[in-house]
């Protein structure tokens, strides 16, 4: 039974992930609005000792932030709690030792207030985190709950045929670019790119079309054909995706003449589409960060919508990302 | 005694390894194997067995964490013993509820034939896990790795059963789509 093959993989998993989860656990405390402003008379009034206001919460809508309208903010996430380092880099799990109690030092200067979001915070106010004072990638909400930190998103989603400078416009690049990183896998930064390649890297990535994802999906399917020479992957021009032609386990001899076997052809598509793709992540002066995907085997970049590029650009590209 | 000491008695072929292990993890192995077997008996089974499997093991092995390398082997011992006497239909267990659940995730959950390699579904799961906010993450791992109650969850993080069950719920969908999009659905 397929569900026995999910339990089994589950089974499988990365034991850090499991060994997170069993250290895990909630704090148990009442929410006490009331209680959190006394503390801050407390503290504002009487020149008090400084002492937690609150805990962080957990919240599921996105809020908006009046001035900050192209962007949301979520509640932030235990590997972001590392990067603002209010987490320690050893640390595993949100443990009642592990959570970190926003003070009334760490409030900084108002940002506005909530627009939109949860009913309850619409109208609370905003803060910068006095630890960085000049960033907008992280905020701390006054919820009626107590203080939370909130880490900012950009659901930017481009139309086909909208112009990658778009995207980079809303992140206030290239002017705001502070940074440019390039990493192989999910998390792991690899290096910084700066001077003239990272000059070079915007330009290739700038004033391109977006093509939308059905040109994508055919370039995986034209890929799947050119490596193993058969249509048992391609792509429907009704469904608009690409679909399998046979079912099961499969078996080919690709370009180099090797005998290549996978589980369906589209594990065999998707391997060959991913080969030397990376992210590179732009981050801005005020610290948004715009991630996109690279995709050299099919010639293509994400970034909120689907680019082409030049097989010169690629060949550009995979030498400044170091994945000749 | 420290792990890195147990692991060192099984490394010189010590079998004090054995009731040393038994008395730290005892409770954490039982634990896995309660939710999974919901029998006394089926239970001390799997933890000898699982003592066992360890210490034909380590060495070669060298496990990280002694704590998920054993409950690891427990695991895949009871649901394997699970499998075995299903047609006994003992009730109790989370085994079943938890793989009716996870029949959400799957397209047709009749059919056995997959197209996925395990290593590619593990892959996509655990990228999968990564992305979800913490939290939500280690719900979904206590309830499908550690086969806890939905009860047992919500208290473990102060939370109602019926929003323990709600994240739960949403997650499968998640999962589900997930896997779609990652060419590795089942």
């Amino acid at each position: 039974m397929k569900n026995e093959i999910l339990l089994d993989a589950i089974g499988k998993i990365d034991e850090e992930l499991v060994f997170a989860a069993e250290k895990s656990k909630r704090k148990k405390f009442p929410f006490i609005k009331w209680a959190a402003v006394a503390a801050i008379f407390a503290v504002i009034i009487f020149g008090a000792e400084v002492k937690p206001l609150e805990y962080e919460v957990q919240s599921e809508i996105p809020a908006k932030i009046e001035g900050f309208e192209n962007v949301m903010y979520g509640p932030i996430l235990g590997d972001e709690r590392k990067e603002f380092g209010i987490l320690g880099e050893d640390e595993i799990g949100l443990t009642e030792e592990n959570r970190y109690e926003i003070t009334e030092k760490d409030i900084g200067e108002f940002m506005g207030t909530v627009v939109e979001g949860e009913d309850d915070i619409i109208g609370s106010r905003v803060y910068h985190f006095t630890k960085y004072p000049d960033s907008d990638k992280i905020c701390i909400i006054e919820t009626p709950e107590g203080f939370e930190f909130y880490v900012v998103y950009i659901p930017v989603q481009l139309e086909i045929g909208e112009s990658s400078d778009s995207v980079f416009e809303i992140f206030g690049f290239p002017e705001s670019l502070e940074k440019m990183e390039v990493r192989y896998s999910w998390g792991k930064t690899v290096f910084e790119i700066n001077g003239e390649e990272r000059e070079r890297v915007f330009e290739i990535l700038s004033g391109k079309e977006n093509l939308g994802p059905e040109e994508e999906s055919k370039r995986k399917a034209e890929l799947f054909f050119e490596t193993y020479k058969n249509e048992d992957y391609v792509f429907d021009e009704k469904e608009g995706r690409c679909v399998e032609k046979v079912k099961g386990p499969v078996s080919y001899i690709d370009q180099n003449g090797e005998k290549v076997s996978g589980g369906s052809p589209s594990v065999l598509a998707r391997k060959l589409f991913l080969e030397k793709s990376c992210s590179i992540i732009l981050v801005s002066e005020n610290g948004f960060e715009l991630y996109i995907s690279y995709y050299p085997a099919v010639e293509m970049f994400w970034a909120r919508g689907y680019f082409s590029l030049s097989e010169a650009e690629t060949e550009t590209l995979n030498k400044i990302f170091k994945l000749e | 005694m420290k792990d890195e000491d147990i692991i060192g008695l099984f490394w010189k072929r010590d079998e004090t390894a054995i009731s040393e292990t038994s008395v730290k993890y005892g409770p954490y192995c039982r634990k896995i194997a309660r939710n999974i077997l919901f029998n006394s008996e089926d239970e001390e089974e799997c933890l000898n067995d699982t003592w066992l499997c360890a210490w034909k093991t380590i060495p070669p092995k060298k496990p990280n964490r002694l704590s998920t390398y054993l409950g690891k082997i427990t695991r895949n011992l009871s649901l394997n013993l699970f499998r075995n006497k299903k047609a006994e239909k003992r009730g109790g267990g989370q085994t079943e509820l938890v793989l009716s659940e996870l029949s959400e995730c799957v397209s047709s959950p009749e059919n056995v034939e997959t197209s996925v390699e395990e290593a590619e579904l593990i892959s996509a799961i655990e990228k999968f896990l990564w992305k979800q906010p913490e939290e939500k993450r280690n719900i979904f791992i206590r309830r499908y790795w550690h086969l806890y109650s939905v009860k047992e969850i919500a208290e473990i993080y102060g939370i109602s059963e019926s929003k323990t069950a709600s994240v739960l719920f949403r997650m499968r969908n998640e999962l589900k789509n997930f896997l779609e999009k990652e060419g590795a659905a089942l």
